[in-house]
């Protein structure tokens, strides 16, 4: 049974009756079959199902890679699918930050400069552009594999650059695809606790794909996709060790950096 | 940023970028060699058509003799020796026209020079010197002239020699058969020479009948001081002297066999002509495209090749060398599918990453380019070095109908089948380079075109589902 969205003053996203299908006629592929999701601000959302079951492709409609076929996709109070491909940019560019289970790192370019692909559409002056990558990446334990390529690396520290390219612009949404899949058990748990601790200190909306039930458990609530639909499963542990309520009453502790909007919220 | 990426990924492209590079440097090269072939062809087609009318000269008008007033031209000689001796010694010089050509009045070059249109006209006379000397059998040794120049038939021994003279009227020192700029040694002609015994020798016939500036040249058998020697192309008169001596000498007084005229614009010669046409009836207006049309030889087979099958291969060259920059530079971004895709996840619009596309296409155009111009370059170079003998013969049907033939614009060089060797060089010009250059930006955005189109194409999700 799907979960039913409800709008409501601290929703970041609200989902109503999203399908998603791929291909057409004889070969129409569902990806998403009615899904109703909302999503609070602040929230950190794990959403688990077998493979195929349409778990990434919730996580492009939530980020703007991709447009529902039909329903709704509402971010902010503003429905997705009406926004143009300009400020759909945008949006990716100022509000969404995205981590990949491949890391997605640009290899000819080096840790400080992938961290400072993510600064290009804001029009910062390069001297800016470098000191944010640079401090970003050293708040992630990189500060000296700022010069490495990403071949240079290990798995672990890719994906911290990755995490860092996806937080050096401050976006409200943190959206990752198993951003753990490719790493082995204690790097797993390395990363993870990285993003959690990111979760609480900056106050972000976090929305993580994963198989892994371990992490899954950390999250305040689980939704489940099989068959193109979402449930919502029990809440995780961090919900009840931080807060102890209900999943639609939550409200996280907040550092006092004011939540940035759009592209308000990137450091001038 | 922009840069940086950009360098690196030519960098990591590296084999790619030097297939297309190279693609793109053949074509262009092609496209340089043959334009600067081209331009060799048509300085050489200048030099040739120079030689044969004029230097800045639109219109030359010349007149044909009437079938029977031509032919050959025929010695007289006086009686034999007294005393009826069985050969005799005898020496003639004489300054004709040009078989087959016939004369126009002085005062026809005054009326093509009242015509609107005309910027100057001047009257040349073209002459051959004829020089026969040796002995011959008297008439009762039944012998008689025979065989040509230098032959010996029996007790006959002779030597006939002919070179060709023009009549320069030296008023107009920059129209005509000769200019002042051509002299290379000694000086032009004075204002007072018009009927002066003075010479202007062409520099190849000079250094082969040893004529320097001083020495004399024989013309129907007076002497001629060498005043200034000039390079003249090959088809050229042999001897240039003031027009009213010309005329003296071979009893035409008054009488020109070429009018050379400018006209006062490009745009008005053919019109020009046509009025020069209605003032002289019975004169042969010939303008220079219409000579250029009358060129045969290799020249002009080397003008059609560099025009036709040159042009045409280059440019088919340079299209398959664009749509194989092209092709490569499609496939380049379907492989970087996941980069762009993660570029548009992070916020990259998509008129950056064409805009990164396009500037990597243009760089590897460019380098294509630069190849392209130095592979001309060398081409070009080497033409220049083989520099081959082209001939460009006019005007065989006049020469072979003799008079009344097909009309005659070039007078003498018509009037004779005439031919003309010229050296084929391919120079580089500006227009050549900026050619190059054009080509080489377009090659590249043609190139980034093809793989901007695909990368601008890329849904976000579409390309991160690839790599899933």
């Amino acid at each position: 049974m799907n979960a039913t969205a409800q709008s409501g003053p601290g929703s970041i996203y609200v989902l109503r009756d999203v399908h998603k299908h791929f291909g057409s006629g004889t070969s129409l592929v569902p990806a998403l079959d009615g899904v109703e999701l909302t999503v609070a601000e602040g929230e950190f959302l794990a959403i688990q199902g077998p493979t195929g079951q349409g778990k990434s492709t919730l996580l492009t409609l939530l980020g703007g890679l991709d447009r529902p076929s039909s329903g709704e996709v509402v971010f902010d109070g503003q429905p997705l699918q009406t926004v143009g491909e300009a400020e759909m940019a945008h949006l990716r560019a100022h509000a969404f930050g995205f981590v990949f289970q491949t890391f997605n790192l640009i290899p000819t370019l080096t840790a400080q400069e992938n961290v400072e692909t993510a600064l290009v559409p804001f029009a910062v002056a390069p001297q800016d552009r470098r000191k944010r990558a640079a401090e970003m990446l050293g708040h992630l334990g990189l500060a000296d594999r700022g010069h490495h390529l990403p071949h240079e690396l290990s798995g672990g520290q890719q994906q911290r650059v990755a995490i860092a390219r996806a937080l050096v612009k401050d976006p409200r949404v943190l959206l990752a695809d198993e951003p753990t899949g490719n790493l082995d058990e204690q790097t797993r748990d390395e990363i993870f606790g990285l993003l959690e601790g990111l979760w609480r200190n900056r106050g972000l909306t976090m929305v993580v794909v994963t198989h892994d039930s371990a992490i899954a458990q950390r999250a305040q609530r689980i939704a489940t996709i099989e068959a193109g639909r979402v449930s919502i499963g029990r809440s995780g542990p961090t919900e009840r060790a931080v807060n102890g309520r209900a999943s639609s009453e939550i409200h996280l502790e907040r550092t006092d950096k004011p939540v940035p909007s759009g592209g308000r919220g990137v450091r001038p | 940023m922009f840069f940086t990426y950009l360098r690196r990924e030519i960098r990591r492209r590296k084999k790619q970028g030097i297939v297309i590079a190279l693609g793109l440097a053949i074509g262009i090269g092609l496209v340089v060699t043959v334009s600067a072939t081209s331009a060799g062809v048509k300085t050489a087609q200048g030099k040739v058509l120079h030689s044969l009318y004029g230097i800045g000269t639109d219109i030359t008008v010349t007149k044909t003799a009437k079938a029977g007033s031509g032919g050959p031209q025929r010695f007289r000689f006086g009686g034999g020796p007294p005393g009826g001796a069985s050969a005799a010694h005898l020496s003639r010089n004489v300054l004709h026209p040009s078989p087959g050509q016939a004369t126009l009045f002085a005062s026809d070059v005054a009326k093509v020079s009242s015509l609107k249109g005309t910027s100057s006209a001047v009257g040349g006379l073209q002459l051959t010197d004829t020089s026969f000397s040796g002995t011959v059998p008297s008439s009762s040794s039944g012998g008689g002239l025979g065989g040509g120049g230098g032959a010996s038939s029996g007790r006959s021994s002779f030597n006939l020699n002919s070179f060709t003279v023009d009549g320069v009227q030296i008023t107009h020192a920059s129209v005509g058969p000769l200019t002042a700029s051509r002299v290379a040694k000694g000086k032009y002609f004075s204002v007072g020479d018009n009927n002066a015994d003075v010479a202007i020798v062409s520099s190849s016939y000079a250094a082969q009948h040893g004529l320097t500036v001083g020495t004399h040249v024989t013309l129907a058998g007076k002497k001629m001081l060498v005043i200034g020697l000039a390079n003249v192309s090959s088809g050229a008169a042999n001897v240039y002297i003031p027009l009213g001596t010309a005329q003296t000498l071979s009893g035409l007084k008054g009488d020109v066999s070429n009018i050379y005229v400018r006209a006062s614009s490009a745009s008005s010669v053919s019109s020009l002509a046509g009025e020069i046409h209605s003032a002289l009836p019975g004169a042969t207006v010939s303008t220079s495209s219409s000579l250029a049309s009358q060129v045969s030889g290799s020249l002009s087979s080397a003008s059609s090749l560099a025009t036709n099958l040159g042009t045409w291969l280059s440019y088919a060259a340079l299209v398959f060398a664009f749509l194989i920059a092209g092709l490569m530079t499609m496939a380049a971004v379907s492989r970087r599918v996941r980069e762009f895709g993660t570029l548009k996840a992070i916020g990259w619009q998509t008129r950056r990453i064409v805009g990164q596309v396009m500037g990597e296409g243009l760089v590897v155009g460019l380098a294509g380019g630069l190849g392209g111009l130095i592979l001309g370059v060398i081409a070009a170079e080497v033409v220049t070095a083989a520099s081959p003998s082209l001939s460009a013969t006019v005007g065989s049907a006049a020469a072979s109908g003799g008079a009344g033939a097909a009309p005659a614009p070039g007078g003498r060089a018509l009037a004779a089948a005439h031919t003309v060797m010229v050296h084929l060089s391919a120079p580089l010009q500006g227009n050549t380079v900026a050619l190059a250059v054009a080509l080489a930006i377009a090659g590249g955005l043609v190139a980034g075109a093809f793989g901007a189109w695909r990368a601008g194409h890329l849904r976000p999700a579409a390309a991160l589902r690839k790599i899933a």
